[in-house]
Parts: structure tokens; C-alpha cells; sequence
């Protein structure tokens, strides 16, 4: 039970980052994007 | 205090019909856009008219992409905000003028063309702003102007007619003091009636000859499908316009246009490139004689008297220097007690939500992984807001134009504009919004020279590698009274990236990039006391990213560190001393085989597999580097204040049996950081404003790859002549 919680958390943790990292890569071919959400250019 | 008069803006003297589409004003939103010179205080009138938090600055360059929020109406109507980029004219010079060009004339991507143009303009200097009002007025949309500062215009005898000046421009003025909410609700009320108000027209008339010369210009820009309202406009500033290559690259007939008119205009006695300027200056003047009554106090400001050591040859590089050694002396020392605080509070959590989850693998993933992990970076925030308010001051009080104007000799020396220094700066708090700010630069060799070296600049996120290392390695001598030698490292750190930036701009400006120099033209705002709410508002946004970040990237990068350590299990003898299962473990892991197939490389710079695979993983996020190093020792519910620190000065060569991490491997360490690229949102970015494309990414790899190599050599040539000179044990 233990290690089906702990896998579940480790591979939402997994998806999370490769989803960031498409995002970021997704980003750099948007000509007008802002700077993303996590670096203080866009509004709060 | 000056306050404003709240009424609605005077009748205006407008005559004639609505030009405008009525169904216009049925439209849902009313789309409003902000524009004005550089440091009138658009961002600060964006956010008082919309709520929102957007950064402001005292200096020219703060906004350099267009930003939008909202707000509604008193009768519930909703209006969009558009705040563009500062600037002095539309000859659009630079990429962030550029941004503001194409949105007034309807060219921007998205097709956003605003209902109504907001033009910002600064009430202590209306001669040199009603050039770009003056532009805006001609493009057919209606424009509200709104006299910003007008308590400082007041303050120093400057005395402005207001209503004489609405009958002068045709449109509805509201003086306003956007930093105190001031004038707001009036302009508010004056964008909704200037929106029901035919646009208006040019207020002056060109000589007859002039303007022949122009008129087969306009109609081909008509037949371009500039609409005819903004035609006139358009053809002025074409003429005057020093890069005509920028507006006319996808319009090759144009150029034929242009140059047709230019001849005409000559034979006619005019010179093209000055006509634009001449006529509105001219009527600026009169304009400014009927309705401004100046009778402002030539005696020395506090501000002059300030600027007179600020700016001395001698004197201001050594109050700069004396600055940032107390700002960094202020990180260190302030930040302590909160830090202890911080991680005391962290380490009781860790223990009473340990104690209530079963022995396993999800208490060891809640404790040594998430704890651990984002503890160790959490921890950090009061150094990180420390930082950002000092920034923060020196901003809001104009210091950071006089550091500017300090650094331009430096600037030209290696082959960079002076404009290169606000971008760089900017770079201390994150690479990207630094990158971003190079759109203020006109030379686009100038602007890439930039945008390659500003990731040197030590951002945020390298704070709690530096303050880690510097905190177990580095003795907290006094140098001077109040200065320790943990501060002064800090310093040197930051000018070592500084530094090297200039170096690395000088190569690539006389290599890749080989460009003329050009002077600075540099406005200096007058120092003013910094708005404690906009310091307040900017400091917490700076902790609210720095804490998202934590729970975000670095606990979902613990997380995967932590599964990465515990498995698979080894099968330890369990009568061993813990330290010794758990190193045992640790070697047997999927992270210890990761990390001894990184050793070799890492082992030339004296690391051991742990540092390296910590700097492996730090390629997401430079932070995780604490995170992992967290996670590795496991110091989640660790009671001690600096338990990373003690165990990362503790920590035996299980070979040699000497210390494993010594005062040179943290000085090399912290080097590697200083150089290294590790973020992807900065690779991104920088993709993105080199051009993108192959283009883009070309010069992305390329910054990569040379900061990469400076770092790892960078590091050996501390371990190595260290080691050579007998600092290594």
C-alpha cells in the first residue's frame, strides 16, 4: 500500500515536471509571450 | 499635499459629428491603451487603474512588453488596459517601441486596436511629452491625456492651465498622481466619454507645399491599408524616421513612396528627416506658451545636491561600492534570526506530522523528501526579500539611473551601449525578465551582445547556493567594523559574474558582433522617497515567485530525488550504526549509480558524486542543488538551526577519512555557480528574443555552451592552483 502511494506521488511529481519543461520549450516559440509565471514580468 | 480636483473633465470644443462606428460603443469592452515617455508613470497609473501589481521602477525602461488587466466601469462596464512600453516618439527605434507602434496601428498580431488612447504624459516636462501626444493624436482613435505627477509640477512652480490646454489638444485631460490613487475615478469616467467623442485631428497645419509633397505618400499608405485617419501620421514619421528598414520590409512599393516624397519635399526647400520634428516642436511651443506658467526654482534641489557625490568621478563609484557592500552585509546579517526561525518551525512540523505517520515509505518521502528537499530552499526567504528590498530602494529612489549613468564609461569601453546596464541589473533578480528589459536597446548587435552575458549576473536563485557554502565554509570575521568577511565573499561573488559579463560582451563585441559604440542618451529622474506600498507590493512578489517555486518545481524535483535515493533497497547488515545503512543505501541507490557515472567528470574539480549529481540536477533550477544536497543527507526533521551546514562540514572521505568539503571545493563550487547556466526559462527566453527559430536556438546553445565551459574551467583553475598553493585540506 505504502509503495502504491508513494509511486502515485512520484509519478504525479514526474508528469509535473515534463509538463513544466514542454511549457518552457512551447514558450520559446511564441514570438510575444511573456517571460512565464514564475520569473516577476507578468501581472500577479 | 496637492490634491486633485475629482470633477468630470471640462466640456470639450469639439465640433462635428461622431466619426466612430456607433455599434463600436455597443461593443461589450471598452479596449483601452496606455502610452507615454519612458518614467511618466504609466505601470503606476495601469495598477491604480486596474488593481494589479505590475513592476514599476524610477528610471526609464521598467515596462517592455505589452501587459494587459481590467476593470469595470461605475455602471458595471468592462474595460480592458493595455499598458505599452514607454516611449518618446513613434519612430519606433527599438523592439519595445516597436511593440507600441504596431498596436496603435492596428499591425500587432493579435489584432487588438484600442477604443481609446491613454496617453500618459509627465506635467512637470508637458513640452518634450506632447511630441508623442501629439503622434498619438493623428492616429483617428480617441485619446484621453492624463497630466501624471501634477503634484510635483505644482510643487515646482510649474503651473499648468488645464482647460486652456484641453481646447488646445481636443481631447479630455485629467491631471492625476497615479502613486497616491489620485484623479483616478475622473479618469475613469473621461475614457468612457472620450470613447462616445469623434477621434481627433491633427492640431496644426503643414505648409501647403509640404504637405503636396506628402499627400502621394499618404494615399499609398491608404492603399497599403493604413486606415486614412493615420495616414498623415505614418507619412511624417516615415520621413523622419533614421530605420525605415524595420517599417518598410514587407512593403517594398512603400520605399519607392518615400523616396518620391523625400525629392519632392527638397525641391521644395524642406529636409524630410527634420520636417516631423520641426513642425510639432513648433506647435508644442505655442501650445506649451498659451497654457504652462513656469516659474520653476533654479536653486539646487536636494536632488542636485545628492547627485553632485552620486555622479562625482571619484566619489560615486566609491559610494556605489560602499552601497552594494552593504547591501550584501545586510543579507547576511539581518537574515539570521529569520532563517532560525525558519528552520525551526520547519524541523517541529517535520517532527509532529513524522509522529503521526507510520514507519515507511511515505514518512521517509513526507520527511527526507519534501521536508528536506523544500526545507532547506524555504529557508532562504529572508535573504531573498532582504535582497529585493535593498533593490527595491535603490530602485524606487532613481539610484539604480545614476549606477547606470556610473557604469556608461565601463559600457562603452568593452563595446556595449549604455542602455546594456538596466538589463543587467535586472539580471540580479532573474535572467529572464533581464533579457526582456534588451528591448529597450535600438542596435540589434548591441541588444544580442546583451542578451549573451546578462545570465551572468547572479540572480535569486544562486542566493542559497552562495549563502549555504559561505555559511558552513566561510569564518564570519569581522573585516571592518559591521562588515564580515561572509558579506564581502557574497559581494565578490556577484562583481565576479559582473565582471566576467563585461569581459565576455567586449569578446563577442569585437568578434561575432563587431558594431560601432554608441552614446547614451540617459534621462535622471529626480530622487524621490520610495512608495513603501509599491516596495511592500514588489518585495512580496519577489517571495510569493521564490515560494512558488518551491512548491512547485523543487518539492516535485525532491520528490523524484527522494525515489531516486531509496531505490532500489539495499540489503544492509541492520546491526550496523544508522549512518552507516543509510550510506550504504545511498551508494546502492539509483542516485549512486547515477552519481558515480558523473564522478569522473566531476572529480577534476575535487567534487564528490553527491555535489555531482546535486549539479546535475540543478540544470532544472539552480535551487535544487540545496534541495538535493537536503535530500541527500536527510535533514527534514533535524532539530539543529543549520543542519545541513553541520553535516556538509562534518562529512568524511569514507576512503582518506579527511574531510570530504573544504573552504577551496566551496569556493570552486560557488565559481561553477556563478558561470554555469542552469535554467530553463532563461534558455527559452533567450530562444525567443535572438529570434527564434534555428536563429534563436543557435545562439541559445551557444550561451550554454560557453557558460558551461566557463564554469567547469573556471572551477578546476580555483581547485587546481588552490591545491598548487596548499589551501586544499
Amino acid at each position: 500500500m505504502q509503495l502504491l502511494i508513494v509511486g502515485s506521488i512520484v509519478a504525479l511529481a514526474l508528469v509535473f515536471i515534463g509538463r513544466r519543461a514542454w511549457r518552457t520549450v512551447v514558450a520559446a516559440r511564441k514570438p510575444k509571450a511573456g517571460c512565464g509565471h514564475d520569473c516577476g514580468c507578468g501581472p500577479t | 499635499m496637492t490634491s486633485i480636483d475629482p470633477a468630470t473633465p471640462a466640456p470639450l470644443p469639439i465640433a462635428g459629428p461622431p466619426k466612430r462606428d456607433p455599434s463600436a460603443n455597443a461593443r461589450a469592452t471598452l479596449r483601452v491603451a496606455i502610452i507615454g515617455n519612458p518614467n511618466t508613470g504609466k505601470t503606476t497609473l495601469f495598477n491604480a487603474l486596474t488593481g494589479l501589481r505590475q513592476r514599476v521602477g524610477n528610471f526609464a525602461g521598467v515596462t517592455v512588453e505589452r501587459v494587459e488587466g481590467s476593470f469595470k466601469g461605475a455602471e458595471g462596464q468592462p474595460v480592458t488596459v493595455l499598458d505599452l512600453p514607454g516611449s518618446y516618439s513613434l519612430s519606433a527605434g527599438s523592439p519595445d517601441e516597436q511593440i507600441a507602434l504596431d498596436v496603435l496601428l492596428g499591425r500587432d498580431d493579435d489584432r487588438w486596436r484600442p477604443d481609446v488612447v491613454l496617453v500618459v504624459v509627465d506635467s512637470v516636462h508637458l513640452e518634450r511629452n506632447l511630441f508623442l501626444a501629439s503622434q498619438v493624436l493623428e492616429l483617428g482613435i480617441p485619446v484621453v491625456v492624463a497630466l501624471n505627477q501634477f503634484d510635483i509640477a505644482q510643487e515646482t512652480g510649474v503651473a499648468i492651465d488645464v482647460p486652456e490646454l484641453i481646447h488646445e489638444l481636443g481631447v479630455p485631460i485629467v491631471p492625476t498622481v497615479a502613486k497616491r490613487g489620485e484623479g483616478i475615478e475622473p479618469l475613469k469616467r473621461a475614457l468612457f466619454i472620450a470613447a462616445t467623442l469623434p477621434a481627433p485631428q491633427r492640431r496644426f497645419a503643414l505648409p501647403a507645399a509640404a504637405a503636396a509633397a506628402l499627400a502621394p505618400l499618404e494615399r499609398c499608405l491608404v492603399a497599403d491599408g493604413l486606415a486614412e485617419s493615420a495616414a498623415g501620421m505614418e507619412a511624417l514619421r516615415l520621413l523622419g524616421s533614421s530605420r525605415t528598414d524595420v517599417h518598410l520590409a514587407n512593403v517594398p512599393s512603400l520605399a519607392e513612396c518615400v523616396a518620391s516624397a523625400a525629392e519632392s519635399l527638397r525641391s521644395a526647400g524642406f529636409v524630410p528627416g527634420r520636417l516631423e520634428s520641426e513642425v510639432r516642436y513648433g506647435w508644442i511651443a505655442g501650445v506649451t506658451g498659451r497654457t504652462v506658467n513656469s516659474r520653476v526654482n533654479t536653486a539646487r534641489t536636494l536632488s542636485d545636491r545628492i547627485d553632485a557625490i552620486a555622479l562625482h568621478r571619484v566619489y560615486g563609484p566609491l559610494l556605489f561600492i560602499v552601497v552594494m557592500v552593504l547591501v550584501f552585509q545586510a543579507v547576511f546579517s539581518w537574515a539570521t534570526p529569520f532563517m532560525d526561525a525558519i528552520d525551526y518551525v520547519i524541523a517541529a512540523t517535520a517532527r509532529e506530522i513524522g509522529s503521526l505517520l507510520p514507519a515507511g515509505d511515505v514518512r521517509s518521502l513526507v520527511i527526507d523528501g519534501v521536508f528536506a528537499g523544500v526545507g532547506s530552499v524555504v529557508k532562504f526567504l529572508p535573504q531573498i526579500a532582504i535582497l529585493f528590498t535593498a533593490i527595491g530602494v535603490l530602485e524606487h529612489t532613481g539610484y539604480m539611473a545614476r549606477a547606470a549613468y556610473l557604469m556608461d564609461r565601463i559600457m562603452r569601453r568593452v563595446g556595449l551601449h549604455g542602455k546594456s546596464f538596466i538589463p543587467m541589473l535586472s539580471g540580479y533578480a532573474c535572467a529572464v525578465p533581464g533579457i526582456m528589459a534588451t528591448r529597450t536597446i535600438e542596435d540589434p548587435k548591441d541588444r544580442l551582445a546583451t542578451i549573451m552575458v546578462v545570465p551572468l549576473m547572479s540572480c535569486s536563485a544562486r542566493l542559497p547556493v552562495y549563502t549555504l557554502l559561505i555559511g558552513a565554509f566561510v569564518p564570519a570575521t569581522s573585516i571592518i567594523p559591521g562588515v564580515t568577511m561572509q558579506g564581502v565573499t557574497m559581494l565578490i561573488m556577484y562583481l565576479l559574474g559582473t565582471v566576467v559579463a563585461l569581459g565576455v560582451a567586449a569578446i563577442f563585441k569585437r568578434t561575432l558582433l563587431k558594431g560601432p559604440v554608441r552614446p547614451m542618451i540617459l534621462e535622471l529622474p529626480p530622487f524621490r522617497w520610495p512608495s513603501i506600498k509599491s516596495l511592500a507590493v514588489s518585495v512580496t512578489q519577489r517571495c510569493q515567485l521564490f515560494l512558488r517555486r518551491a512548491g512547485t518545481v523543487i518539492l516535485s524535483l525532491s520528490i523524484v530525488l527522494w525515489a531516486l535515493k531509496t531505490y532500489p533497497k539495499s540489503t544492509a547488515d541492520t546491526t550496523l550504526p544508522l549512518a552507516q545503512q543509510q550510506e550504504s543505501q545511498l551508494e546502492h541507490s539509483v542516485l549512486g549509480r547515477i552519481g558515480h557515472g558523473i564522478e569522473p567528470l566531476v572529480r577534476p574539480l575535487g567534487y564528490d558524486w553527491k555535489i555531482g549529481v546535486s549539479i546535475a540536477a540543478s540544470f532544472a533550477a539552480r535551487e535544487v542543488f540545496v534541495s538535493t544536497m537536503g535530500t541527500i543527507y536527510g535533514v527534514g526533521d533535524v532539530s539543529d538551526d543549520n543542519a545541513l551546514q553541520s553535516r556538509l562540514i562534518a562529512e568524511r572521505n569514507p576512503v582518506t577519512g579527511k574531510r570530504a568539503y573544504t573552504p577551496l571545493i566551496a569556493v570552486g563550487l560557488m565559481v561553477f555557480y556563478v558561470f554555469a547556466l542552469m535554467c530553463m526559462s532563461t534558455i527559452a527566453v533567450t530562444v525567443r528574443e535572438a529570434g527564434g527559430g534555428r536563429i534563436g536556438w543557435s545562439w541559445a546553445a551557444l550561451q550554454f555552451g560557453y557558460m558551461l565551459g566557463l564554469a567547469y574551467g573556471a572551477a578546476w583553475i580555483v581547485y587546481a592552483a588552490g591545491t598548487a598553493l596548499g589551501w586544499g585540506g
